[in-house]
């Protein structure tokens, strides 16, 4: 779906988009001597207009994606004819303004504009590579699934702990209770494993991807002296490594998917800061014409 | 400090064998419960807030409150504050907290008992795995961010026209650009000292208030016959541009009518451009005298005309022949000896257009002098003033005569051998003697050498010697080409020429024997080098570089 989405129907969009460009040049290269080019020139006012009749367009695609009842085209046609024309419209705005830019309300309003084409472009990345690395890393399941596999061998772990000796029941007991999975923006978006568990001494210490703790359920294998006790760690280190491994999993799961969102809060945001500035500009412009 | 005893092992667990508590001292003020994981109690349940409830040690046991819409089971009943004293149960997504009695050094004492069973799903929910359960939004700065650049762009600069405002809380903040720097000085950041109806365009007599003087292109009512009247100052001169400029350059602006001019009693050419095939050939400007009887003599009037290059003939009424005053062997400057150099006699003046005038005295008097009798040659006739000059000479001539004292060493004076004796020897009485002499001087001086060398000298017919000689008066034309703009010092330096070969790549003066020749260029010798901008590898030329498109602002002066 998300690489349909640049060749939607052999990329139509995509067409729109250049012949966009090559007319904006044409309208901004028929500029004479005699009227420089400017955003008050009629090329400079045709550029703007339709500039701005795009932005808006642009914008509603906020609306039409949540219309699901629309049958104003399909989602996936806005968003290729979205991101096509968005790029566009960085063209068009560039020839509107002339190439000349300054500390005032208009330049602002093209540059928030082009902080939201930015942002779209990073969206569109993560649109692009991030859903085939997020399905290969669940490989099949869902996210609820990898939590309830991992709450079961929270389960049986801690079982398994109080069977054996009581450093290792408590150091298993508190590296499955600190175990830290998402947070907040930047961890999710990083992927930090801010993991901690307690020794018996009472000291915490980090438990990054859950390395510590095994080793040292491993190294309490070659000390222990009860085949019993041998088996209990050795159940245990398997159940710990498998937690590493579902841990893993998830928090690649939830970075790639907090990066499929995160360009959405400055995209959004700046969108409807783009609108404001863009009738300033406009009401602006003719205020003091 | 807290007493909290937990149930790890027990009947809920998997695997108990009996209970097993661990105890903790929490050395905090308050306890917190909820469903994230850095709460004090981490209580996993399905309606299980993140910071669901918090208990503050009051006495002997605890005060609670638990955030907006959540509630606790407090000894069976739903609450969301309340007081917990020893014996209190309080429930909360499976789980069980008891208060029970401080031991000594306690503030307080809590058993708590883990859910029995607690499902995945709210396993799931105790953790932030998404951007939207963060304080990330995209609602709120959204509208925070587009109300406030609509109140900062539009509603602040629109109600508060205060100077005293910073740059960007006020209407500059809607420029578009700088200002030309004498604009800015003229009206500072005074946005309404143009712009001063709202959503009107800016009128002319804003521009006019200043600019007093401009003048229209073209005369009523021509001027409002090819439209020029209801053009706006600002069609042409656009502010607020980057980088500064305020003037449209453009041949276009010239062109579109220009091209073919047809508007009534029109005597220009097409001008489409600048080649030999797009704009016409020059014209010069000659001030022409003309003269007609008078009296005895002739009245002369100058005017200007205009006439094409090739026909036209410089009648200022001087001899002056510039190649001979070129040649290094026939002139040299009085004083070093060289050859005369083009800026010998042509001095650039500030505008680096025109030349100051030339002068009798200042450039020709050196060599050559007024004298008139080789034996006084101290005497000299005053210049530009015949009748003053003919009573000079027989003011001479009569002290000479008359005056034995002055007369007598001039007859001992060594004689040129082709002036005889007799010239000097007169009989008769000294007035007549003089007068006679005088008339012989001034038909020497007005038509063999003297005045006549540089000046046109009609002889009239009359016996009175005043009226006899009437030289023409002589008027420099200042400015061939009153209708453009050119910069001498610009082209002072030119591939392989500087200094006078610079000058003669233009004004023929080497080869001009005569001072009727126009030594102006035409556009033939321009194009060499220039070309309008469609011209590749030309220096182009816009029709405003040469010419002016208010007529008479720049010119004043040039007479």
């Amino acid at each position: 779906m998300f690489a349909n989405l640049l060749r939607y129907r052999a990329g139509r969009y995509l067409w729109w988009s250049l012949i966009s460009i090559v007319a904006g040049w044409a309208i901004y290269a028929s500029h004479t001597g005699s009227e420089p080019p400017n955003g008050g020139t009629w090329q400079g006012y045709v550029l703007g207009t339709w500039a701005a009749l795009l932005i808006v367009w642009l914008a509603a695609l906020g609306y039409r994606k949540r219309s699901y009842r629309s049958r104003l085209g399909t989602t996936q046609g806005w968003t290729s004819a979205h991101v096509y024309l968005g790029l566009a419209v960085w063209v068009l705005a560039t020839l509107h303004c002339a190439f000349q830019f300054g500390w005032n309300i208009h330049t602002l309003a093209y540059g928030l504009m082009t902080v939201v084409i930015l942002s779209g472009i990073v969206g569109l990345y993560a649109y692009i590579n991030y859903p085939a690395q997020l399905a290969a890393n669940r490989a099949g399941h869902s996210r609820s699934d990898l939590f309830a596999e991992l709450h079961e061998l929270n389960q049986a772990g801690q079982s398994l702990a109080q069977r054996c000796s009581a450093d290792v029941q408590i150091a298993v007991q508190t590296s499955i209770e600190r175990t830290s999975i998402g947070g907040g923006v930047l961890a999710q978006l990083s992927g930090r494993d801010d993991s901690r568990f307690e020794t018996l001494d009472g000291g915490g210490q980090r438990n990054t991807d859950q390395a510590p703790v095994i080793d040292l359920v491993a190294s309490r294998i070659t000390r222990a002296d009860r085949r019993t006790e041998v088996n209990h760690l050795q159940a245990l280190l398997a159940i710990l490594c498998r937690r590493q491994s579902v841990l893993r999993r998830l928090r690649t799961d939830i970075r790639l998917q907090g990066w499929l969102k995160a360009w959405l809060y400055l995209h959004v945001p700046l969108t409807l800061g783009t609108l404001a500035a863009l009738t300033a500009h406009i009401v602006a412009t003719f205020i003091y014409w | 400090m807290v007493l909290l005893r937990e149930l790890i092992s027990g009947p809920g667990h998997a695997a108990g064998a009996g209970l097993e508590y661990r105890d903790r001292e929490i050395d905090a003020a308050e306890i917190t419960l909820g469903c994230a994981p850095d709460c004090t109690l981490q209580i996993l349940g399905a309606d299980v807030q993140r910071q669901h409830a918090r208990l503050k040690t009051d006495g002997d046991g605890f005060s609670l409150s638990c955030v907006r819409g959540a509630t606790v089971m407090l000894d069976g009943k739903a609450v969301r504050h309340g007081r917990l004293a020893p014996g209190s149960e309080l429930g909360l997504g499976g789980a069980r907290l008891r208060v029970t009695v401080a031991p000594p050094g306690f503030d307080g004492a809590l058993e708590f008992t883990p859910a029995s069973d607690v499902p995945a799903s709210a396993f799931e929910a105790a953790y932030l795995t998404d951007l939207e359960q963060t304080r990330l939004s995209r609602r709120r700065p959204a509208w925070l961010l587009a109300i406030a650049l609509i109140a900062i762009g539009l509603i602040i600069p629109w109600t508060l026209h205060r100077d005293a405002l910073p740059w960007w809380a006020s209407d500059q903040i809607w420029s578009t650009g700088p200002l030309l720097p004498a604009h800015e000085v003229a009206i500072g950041s005074d946005c309404s000292a143009c712009h001063q109806v709202p959503f009107q365009r800016v009128q002319d007599q804003t521009c006019t208030t200043c600019h007093r003087d401009m003048t229209d292109h073209a005369v009523e009512p021509l001027n409002s016959h090819v439209g020029l009247a209801d053009i706006r100052c600002a069609t042409c001169h656009k502010e607020h541009n980057t980088p500064v400029h305020i003037t449209i350059t453009a041949d276009a602006l010239c062109t579109d009518c220009h091209a073919a001019p047809d508007w009534p009693e029109n005597r220009l050419a097409s001008a489409q451009g600048f080649t030999l095939a797009t704009h016409p050939p020059f014209n010069v400007d000659l001030l022409v005298s003309t003269q007609a009887p008078r009296g005895t003599g002739l009245a002369y009037s100058w005017a200007w005309q205009s006439s094409p290059l090739a026909d036209a003939e410089d009648r200022s009424n001087l001899k002056f022949p510039h190649d001979l005053h070129l040649d290094a062997n026939k002139v040299q400057d009085m004083t070093s000896g060289d050859a005369l150099s083009c800026g010998s006699c042509h001095r650039l003046q500030a505008d680096q257009e025109h030349f100051a005038p030339i002068r009798m005295e200042r450039h020709c008097r050196d060599c050559h002098d007024l004298k008139f009798d080789r034996n006084a040659p101290d005497r000299e006739l005053p210049h530009a003033n015949p009748a003053e000059a003919l009573l000079t000479m027989e003011g001479h001539y009569m002290r000479l005569y008359a005056d034995p004292d002055v007369g007598q060493p001039t007859r001992e004076r060594r004689r040129l051998p082709d002036r005889g004796a007799a010239a000097d020897t007169c009989t008769g009485p000294a007035y007549l003697c003089a007068r006679a002499r005088t008339a012989r001087e001034a038909e020497t001086q007005f038509t063999v050498r003297g005045c006549v060398t540089c000046h046109e000298v009609t002889v009239h017919e009359t016996t009175d010697l005043l009226g006899r000689y009437q030289v023409a008066p002589v008027r420099l034309t200042p400015d061939f080409y009153t209708n453009a703009r050119f910069n001498h010092r610009a082209h002072l330096t030119q591939r392989d020429a500087t200094g006078d070969a610079a000058c003669l790549t233009c004004h023929a003066a080497d080869v001009s024997s005569a001072s009727a020749d126009v030594l102006m260029p035409d556009i033939d010798h321009c194009v060499t080098c220039h070309g309008d901008h469609r011209q590749r590898g030309l220096i182009q030329l816009n029709c405003v570089d040469c010419h002016s498109f208010h007529p008479g602002v720049l010119m004043e002066g040039a007479e």
